[in-house]
C-alpha cells in the first residue's frame, strides 16, 4: 500500500487556543478516511493546513511522500462546507477558471456539468444557483482533474435527504474506482455508512484511529428479556465470554468478549433453566463506540 | 500569461471593474476633449479652452494631470476591490486549494494591477494626442494679451515669456511621469487591499492614509521640518506629477516644470516596499 497522506505531529495555535494538537495520521492509497470528532475538534482546521490554506504552527505533512507542496494539490479534488465560487460568474467560466488552475483541458468542463446534472444551467450566474446545485457545482470542480484523492469537509451540511443521498451515492461510486478519499464529518452514520478507516479527534487530539470493521466486529451485544430477569442476569454471569450488563427499558443488554451467536446464548440459558421471551443481536455502531471513546 | 488570463476571466465579470472601467474611459475624453470644445472663452483676439492648453508641451502634462486624478478614484477602486472581492467571496482560499501556489496567485495579481496601469498610460497618450491636437495652436500667444488676462486675476503686472516650439514629442514624457505616479498609487493601494481584506475599509484606509500624511506634512512644516516630507510615500508620488501652476497652463505661456527625478526614484523604491510587504502579509497570515 502506497503512503497518500501522512501527517506527523500537526500543531495549529490560533493565539493561546490549540485547535489541533501533535497529530499524527496516515492515509494509504484507496483509503475512504474518515475524520471524526464533534464541531471544535479540529477537522477544519487539519484539512486547512493540509490544503496549504493553514500555515502550521509546528509539525509536518507530506502528500505522496513528497514535502515539497507545489502540483500535489492539482491531483486532489475537494469539496469544502460551502462552496466558494465568483457569484458574478456562470457556472461554466467558473470552472474555466478552475481548470485554468489545475492545468486541465477545457473539454472536461462540459463532461463533469454532465455528470453532475448542471450542463442545462451552466450559462447561469453562480449566485443564482440553489445550494443543492452550487454544492454539486463544488463536485464538478473536485472532478474535473479526475483527481486521485478527494478532500471532503462536511459536504453533506446543509443539503435535504435527497441531496446527502446522491452526495453519498456519489462519494461511494468514487471510492469503488479505487481513489483514495478523506472525509471529514461530525454524522458518525455518514462516515460508518461510506468509510474504511477513521481517526476521531477531541480538543485537537488524535483519540483513536483504525478501520471501521474492526470496530464493527470487536463487540458482540444482545438485547434479551425474559419473565424472570433477576435470576437470568445471575445465570449469564457465568457465560465464559461474558463482559457486562445494562438494563435499559426493562430489558438486558448484554456484551459479551469473543464473537457469540444468537443460538448459543439460547441454548446456554436453556441450559440453566431460563426460557427467553426476546433474543436479539444489536449490530454496534460507530455512534456506541465514539460516544465511549469521546466521554474517557 | 496564463496567470494573467485567470486574473481576466475572473474580473471581467464583475460588475464594479465594468462601473469604474467605463467611467474612466468616458470622463477623460468629456473633461479633455468635448467639455473644451464646447465651452471656451475667448479673449481679445485669443481663445482659451478649460482644461486644455493651446500648447502641446503643456496640454500633455494637463491630461496626463487630469488623467491622474480619474486613476486614483476609479482605477484603484478596481484593483481595491479585485484583492478584497476574493476576501469576500472566500476565492482566494479556493484558488490556492485547487492548486495555485502563494507566489502565483500573488503574480497574477502583480500582471494584473501593470496591465491595468499599462492600458491606461496608453489611453491617456491618445486622449493627450487627440486634445493636443485639436486644441493646439502651434504658436507663441501674444504676451500682451496674458499679462491683461493675469492681470485681472492677480491684480498685479507679471513678467511672461511666451515660448511653444509646436513639436508634439515636447512635453509627452508627462505620460510616464502618470505611469510612475499610479504606480505608486496602485502599490500601496495593493498592499492596502490585502491588508484590509474589505473593500469599503480599504478604500477608507486608501484615502485617510493620503489626508493623514497631508496633515502630518503640515504639521512637520510648522515645525520647520518640512525636509522629511519629500520621503513620505503620498508626497513624493504628488512630486511625480505635482500641481500645476493652473493659470499658467491654461494660458499656455510656459512649459510645465520638469521631471523630478529623486520624487521618481523615492517612488519607485516604495512601489517595491509596499508590493514586499503585500507578499509577506499573504505568505504569513492565515488564509480564512
Amino acid at each position: 500500500m502506497s503512503v497518500v497522506l501522512e501527517i506527523k505531529n500537526l500543531t495549529k495555535k490560533f493565539g493561546k487556543f490549540t485547535a489541533v494538537n501533535n497529530l499524527s495520521l496516515t492515509v494509504e492509497k484507496g483509503n475512504v478516511f474518515g475524520i471524526l470528532g464533534p464541531n471544535g475538534s479540529g477537522k477544519t482546521t487539519t484539512l486547512g493546513m493540509v490544503l496549504n490554506v493553514l500555515n502550521p504552527t509546528s509539525g509536518s505533512f507530506s502528500w505522496y511522500g513528497d514535502p515539497q507542496e507545489t502540483n500535489n494539490r492539482k491531483k486532489i479534488g475537494s469539496i469544502l462546507e460551502h462552496p466558494i465560487f465568483y457569484p458574478e460568474l456562470s457556472g461554466y467560466k467558473n470552472l474555466e477558471i478552475t481548470s485554468m488552475i489545475k492545468g486541465v483541458d477545457k473539454a472536461r468542463i462540459n463532461e463533469v456539468l454532465t455528470r453532475v446534472d448542471l450542463f442545462t444551467r451552466r450559462d447561469s450566474a453562480f449566485s443564482s444557483y440553489s445550494l443543492g446545485m452550487k454544492q454539486r457545482l463544488a463536485l464538478a470542480a473536485a472532478l474535473l482533474s479526475d483527481p486521485e484523492v478527494l478532500v471532503l469537509d462536511e459536504p453533506t451540511n446543509g443539503l435535504d435527504p435527497e441531496g446527502i443521498r446522491q452526495m453519498r451515492e456519489l462519494i461511494i461510486s468514487i471510492a469503488k474506482e479505487g481513489k483514495t478519499i478523506i472525509i471529514s464529518s461530525h454524522i458518525l452514520d455518514e462516515i460508518q455508512k461510506m468509510c474504511t478507516h477513521y481517526a476521531i479527534l477531541k480538543h485537537g487530539k488524535l483519540l483513536k484511529q483504525g478501520s471501521i470493521e474492526e470496530i464493527l466486529s470487536s463487540k458482540n451485544q444482545f438485547m434479551i428479556n425474559s419473565s424472570n430477569n433477576e435470576e437470568l442476569k445471575l445465570k449469564i454471569n457465568q457465560h465464559p465470554d461474558f463482559s457486562k450488563i445494562e438494563e435499559s427499558e426493562g430489558k438486558l443488554k448484554i456484551t459479551f468478549n469473543n464473537k457469540v451467536n444468537g443460538s448459543e446464548i439460547n441454548q446456554f440459558l436453556f441450559s440453566q433453566g431460563i426460557v427467553l421471551s426476546e433474543l436479539n443481536e444489536l449490530k454496534t455502531s460507530l455512534e456506541d463506540e465514539f460516544l465511549e471513546i469521546v466521554k474517557n | 500569461m496564463k496567470l494573467l488570463q485567470i486574473e481576466y476571466k475572473k474580473i471581467v465579470g464583475n460588475k464594479s471593474f465594468k462601473v469604474f472601467s467605463i467611467m474612466f474611459l468616458v470622463f477623460l475624453p468629456m473633461i479633455a476633449i468635448l467639455f473644451p470644445i464646447y465651452w471656451s472663452v475667448p479673449i481679445g483676439t485669443e481663445r482659451f479652452y478649460p482644461f486644455m492648453p493651446t500648447n502641446f508641451e503643456a496640454a500633455w502634462y494637463s491630461v496626463s494631470f487630469i488623467s491622474s486624478w480619474f486613476c486614483f478614484f476609479l482605477l484603484s477602486f478596481i484593483l481595491i476591490y479585485h484583492i478584497t472581492n476574493e476576501y469576500n467571496f472566500r476565492t482566494v482560499r479556493q484558488n490556492i486549494i485547487d492548486g495555485q501556489t502563494r507566489t502565483e496567485y500573488l503574480k497574477g495579481k502583480i500582471y494584473l494591477m501593470l496591465s491595468i496601469l499599462s492600458l491606461a498610460t496608453i489611453y491617456v497618450f491618445i486622449i493627450g494626442l487627440i486634445g493636443g491636437l485639436i486644441f493646439s495652436t502651434f504658436e507663441p500667444k501674444d504676451a500682451g494679451m496674458i499679462q491683461t488676462f493675469l492681470k485681472t486675476f492677480n491684480g498685479a503686472e507679471t513678467e511672461i515669456e511666451t515660448k511653444d516650439f509646436g513639436v508634439i514629442t515636447d512635453g509627452m514624457f508627462n505620460v510616464v511621469r502618470f505611469f510612475l505616479q499610479n504606480l505608486g498609487a496602485f502599490s500601496l493601494a495593493f498592499l492596502i487591499g490585502f491588508l484590509a481584506k474589505r473593500g469599503i475599509l480599504a478604500i477608507l484606509i486608501f484615502f485617510g492614509l493620503f489626508l493623514s500624511e497631508k496633515i502630518g506634512e503640515i504639521i512637520l512644516d510648522v515645525n520647520d521640518f518640512g525636509f522629511v516630507k519629500d520621503y513620505l510615500p503620498t508626497n513624493a508620488f504628488m512630486d511625480v506629477l505635482p500641481y500645476p501652476n493652473l493659470i499658467e497652463l491654461l494660458s499656455g505661456i510656459s512649459s510645465p516644470d520638469s521631471m523630478n527625478w529623486s520624487a521618481a526614484i523615492i517612488t519607485i523604491i516604495y512601489s517595491a516596499l509596499f508590493i514586499f510587504l503585500a507578499r509577506m502579509l499573504f505568505f504569513k497570515r492565515d488564509i480564512s
